[in-house]
This record gives structure tokens, sequence and C-alpha cells, in this order.
């Protein structure tokens, strides 16, 4: 028996923590699923008062009274504040709505009204008597608003009572939308109606042309060659700018004309031109919200001179060249290239590439080997990119 | 017999079904948290255009067709199974009782329409009120904000009997307290057995009460 309490107490404990657990496990998911929905709720909201801006309720400005807001079932208190403050936010910035919000104390407050019927206890609004007394006076209305989740839709229920004994509704309105579409984010100043956001997304993703000038910081190194004579290249640094086109801003097809420099003193500088082709992976147009993924194929041509430029040479160098090179000029080469890789954009804003360059007239090269065998080519340089464009 | 393409593509299409079925690489629940809704290509380019190509002018050799699929807004089991069920259609069904009002009870067209929802729950009782009040201001009735109101004897009368001889009774007594004038009706929406998802709906006028759903 004294063993068996024990047992029975930590198998009780383990219940309830796993009640705690389950319990806490539920409140993240609600308030995951209310952040996803708060966005689309908004946009319902905002599409109700548009709906009073282009044809208002009320002829003149009326008061009304923001009676209830209710969330759907099984979301917190929290998304029903948010919302509220939306709404009311938008309906100050757009007064054109000819509702003006007034605080009722007496219409949300809990009445208790005792009569020959017997004893009713509910707000307010509810109650004959309080409205008797609203109504008549100040000819306000009440505004209720319910958002619920019903499958995969968010529907908005608007309706607004006029506050006297007889509560006739005036005026209801139900809208519904997906919650696989995006939201339409409408500042609350400045209210759109759902065509007009969607023409002007369609010609964000297919409008005119776009020049963007990029600042890339590459580092491009080369794969030593197989002959142990052979005197591999540095490491070479290259700031690159120039201009960025796309005939579309879906930005789908891309293209770059872009110029640099390396320097590095004592060691080597060079100059390059360098043109370049980007094909939209990731999607049939930029995303505005998630990373962007290209491919790109390119060629450049590079002059390059100083102690470090000797390598780019078929033969290996000899210790007599290296010493003819230090008593003499520098060496000075200039090559094409050709160059395939990915490059990864944040907004348009930065993008971060990694990319394999051949040297076609180095292909022999004793001076430098490859990092991969492909179409035939050695490829003999693996660069990486950081480019911030303005 | 089963021609053998038909048998290839029938085992095919059960080990591979479409996104929205379970199949052998998906549970029935991964199929049940999406609704799916199948689309032509036109019609999906329209509504997801940074994501499905219109088909081209000269059309394909094959026509295909896309199934949108949507992840539920509430997943399962974060609500009561039965306030999920009634949810679900509750656009649906409030339109549909406001049609079956209009339509059982076309003499009642000129008067204004109260509305009452029996729940077990008050937060969804709230919504099933709200929706069918917003569906009968849609089909063109006149509605209002009040609830008829019965004295607590009533409630205490009414209570013990049978749920048809109970809203029969609720509506005499509505008619005869003045709780209902002349002018007025009732729609009361209700769910009479704890096991169902369907909502059923009455309506009281001059104290006769009348199923119409």
């Amino acid at each position: 028996m004294s063993m068996l309490l024990p047992l029975l107490m930590s198998v009780a404990f383990g219940a309830e923590a796993d009640d705690r657990i389950q319990r806490a496990q539920l409140e993240r998911v609600r308030a995951q699923v209310a952040g996803e929905v708060q966005l689309t709720a908004y946009d319902l909201l905002d599409e109700l008062v548009l709906g009073w801006k282009t044809d208002p309720v009320f002829a003149e400005e009326t008061a009304v009274v923001l009676a209830d807001v209710t969330v759907p079932v099984g979301m917190g208190t929290g998304m029903q504040s948010l919302l509220e403050n939306h709404l009311s936010e938008v309906l100050l910035r757009n007064p054109d709505t000819k509702m003006r919000l007034v605080h009722c104390p007496s219409c949300m407050a809990t009445v208790v009204h005792s009569g020959p019927e017997g004893t009713v206890v509910s707000r307010g609004v509810d109650q004959p008597g309080v409205l008797e007394e609203l109504g008549e006076t100040d000819g306000k209305h009440a505004l209720f608003i319910d958002i619920e989740a019903e499958g995969a839709w968010l529907v908005a229920r608007a309706r607004l009572t006029r506050l006297t004994p007889d509560l006739p509704i005036v005026w209801s309105r139900t809208l519904s939308t997906a919650t696989s579409t995006p939201s339409l984010l409408r500042a609350a100043d400045d209210l759109k109606s759902a065509e007009d956001a969607r023409r002007e997304y369609l010609q964000t993703l297919r409008g005119g042309g776009i020049v963007t000038i990029p600042l890339r910081f590459t580092i491009r190194s080369y794969a030593s060659g197989f002959n142990s004579f052979g005197v591999g290249a540095p490491p070479f640094l290259w700031l690159q700018s120039g201009v960025e086109l796309a005939p579309t801003d879906a930005r789908a097809w891309m293209s770059s004309f872009i110029v640099g420099y390396a320097v590095v003193p004592q060691a080597y500088q060079g100059l390059m031109g360098q043109a370049r082709f980007y094909r939209l992976l990731s999607g049939r147009a930029r995303s505005l919200t998630r990373p962007d993924l290209y491919a790109f194929v390119g060629g450049s041509v590079m002059t390059v001179w100083g102690p470090s430029a000797g390598s780019f040479r078929n033969q290996a160098l000899t210790a007599d060249e290296l010493l003819a090179d230090s008593e003499r000029n520098d060496p000075r080469a200039t090559f094409p290239t050709i160059h395939f890789g990915a490059d990864v954009r944040l907004g348009n804003r930065v993008g971060l590439s990694g990319f394999y360059e051949t040297i076609p007239s180095l292909t022999n090269s004793q001076n430098l080997g490859e990092y991969i065998w492909f179409l035939g080519l050695p490829w003999q340089s693996f660069g990486v990119e950081v480019a911030f464009c303005f | 017999m089963m021609a053998f393409p038909q048998f290839v593509s029938g085992i095919f299409s059960i080990v591979f079904p479409s996104f929205g079925a379970p199949g052998v690489f998906r549970t029935k629940a991964q199929a049940r948290s999406v609704i799916c809704t199948r689309l032509e290509q036109r019609q999906a380019a329209q509504q997801h255009p940074d994501r499905i190509e219109p088909p081209p002018p000269r059309g394909e050799y094959f026509t295909r067709n896309l199934e949108v699929c949507t992840e539920r807004l509430v997943r399962a089991g974060l609500r009561e199974a039965r306030d999920e069920a009634v949810l679900m259609s509750l656009e649906d069904t409030a339109r549909d009782i406001a049609r079956a009002t209009r339509g059982v009870r076309p003499d009642l067209a000129h008067r204004t329409f109260q509305v009452e929802a029996h729940y077990p729950s008050g937060a969804v009782a709230g919504k099933i009120r709200f929706a069918t009040q917003n569906a009968l201001m849609s089909a063109g009735a006149s509605v209002s904000d009040k609830r008829p109101l019965l004295t607590a004897e009533d409630v205490v009368v009414l209570s013990q009997l049978s749920p048809d001889a109970a809203y029969a009774g609720a509506c005499e007594r509505y008619a005869r307290s003045g709780g209902m004038g002349d002018q007025d009706a009732l729609v009361a929406v209700i769910v009479r057995d704890p096991r169902q998802t369907d909502l059923q709906a009455g309506v009281c006028a001059d104290g006769r009460w009348m199923w119409v759903r």
C-alpha cells in the first residue's frame, strides 16, 4: 500500500502536467491562427468602410456606437481588441463615411431591469428602457461586427441597428474572403477597392522596365594546377558596379552590365567588363515577401597586372620567369571568361551569389587547375558575391 | 473486363490521389486539413496570377484541370467538433433558413422579423442569430434586433415540455403576453438534439408555430 500511493500520486501529477502541456500547446496554436487571420480580417473591415465611403448609409453625420465585435470562436479577446482598434482607426481617418464613433457607457454596461414580467439582466443595448432614453434624443445607431472562420473562408457580418425601442436593423452586409488570398494591406487613409488593389498589384508584377544600380563585392578563388611546378593565382577581390536591367517589374528575366576594379597593393590590380543574363527560378514574378532565386550565365573580359598576375599563363612559371618579372615590368594578362551560377535576392535589395568561371584561353594552363569539369570545359575559378542594389 | 490502361490509371489514382484525397503517402488527417476546389486553368490564372500561367491562346494538346487547395482556417481539434460542423456551413444554412421562411410563409412578407437562436454555446448562438438576421435582410425582409421575452414562470413550464410542444407553447405565450405584436414574426433557429449538426428553424406569428426547416 505504501508503494502504491506514491505511484498513484505520480500518475496523477503526470496527468496534470500533460494537461498543462496540452493547454499551452493549444494556446500557442490559437495565437498562431489568430495571427494569420488578423490581416485577412483587417481586409474585410477595410472593405466594409470602403463600402460606407462610396455608398454612405447615412445622409448626414450620424453617431454610431461600436456595440460589439466578435471574433472566430476559439480565438481570444486579444484579437477582438485589435479588430476594434483597427475599425476605429479606419473610421476616424475616413470621415466621409458619415459615421461618428461615440462612446456609450449605458449601452455596453450590464443593466438589471425588474418589471412585472420578470427580471432581466443584459447589456444596455438589449434593454428597451435604456434605448428609449438614447435613441429618440440622440438618433444613435449601434454597429455590430462578427468575424467567423467558415472552412477556408473568413466571413465578416455587419449590421447597423437604430437604438430605438423597436431596434430596427437599418443596414446589413456579409463579406467573405478566402484565407489563401493575400491580404491587400490597404493604408487606412487611402482605401482602395479590391479591384483597384488587384490592378496595382498586377501593374507591379507586369509593369514597365526597371533599372537598378548594383554594387558588388566579389571574391574569385582559382584552383591550383596539378603540376607541382605551377604557381597558382591568389584570390582576387573585385569591386563591381554598373546597371541591371529588367524588361518588366516581374523581373523574371534580367541582365546586368558591370565594370569592376581589383586591387591588392604589391600583389595585383585589375579591370574588368562583364555582361550577365538572369532567369528567375522561384516563380513567374519576383516575390514581394520571400527571397528570389535566379540562375545566371555571363561573360567578362579581364585585364590584370602585378606580381600575382603571372599565373595567368599556359606554361608553368619557372624561377627565371619569376626573377625576370620582378626585375622588369610586372606581368599583365588579358583574357575572356565565361561563368554561370545562382543568385539569391532578398527583396531585390541584397543579393548573395556563387558562380563557377572558366578562362577558355587558359584551359591548358599548368598554373591553374579546375574545380569542376562541365560541358567539356575546366571551370578553374569559383567566386562568391554580395550585392547591394540601389 | 477492365482495360489495362484504366486498371493502371485506377491503381495510380489510389497510390497517388489528387491533393484533397488520402492515399498511401497522405493520411486522412492531412487530407481533411485542406479544402480543395477544382478550377479551370484560365480561372485559376485569374485568381492566382503570380503562380499559375494562363493557357496559351491557341490551346494545348491536353486539358489541364487544377485543384486549388486551401488550408482550413481553424485546424481540427481547436474547436468543439459540433461547433466546427455548424460554423463550416453557417452562411449556406442561414441563407437556406431565410429562403425557407420566405417560401413557407409568404404572408409574413410585410412583418418585422425577430430572430432567436437556441444552441448550447452562447458564442455560436450569437453567430447563428447574426447570420440569420443578415440573410433575412438580404432576402428583402424587415428585421429587428429585438428579442421576445418570456416570464420566469413561463420558462419553468415550457422547459418541462417536449421540444415540439415547448416551441408551440412559447409562441403562444409570446402572442398572449404582448412580447410580439401583430406586425412581428419570430424566426427561431434550433438544435434539438445534442448530436445534431444541422440547424432547424421555425416561424412564430400570431401565436402559431410552424417548422420551416
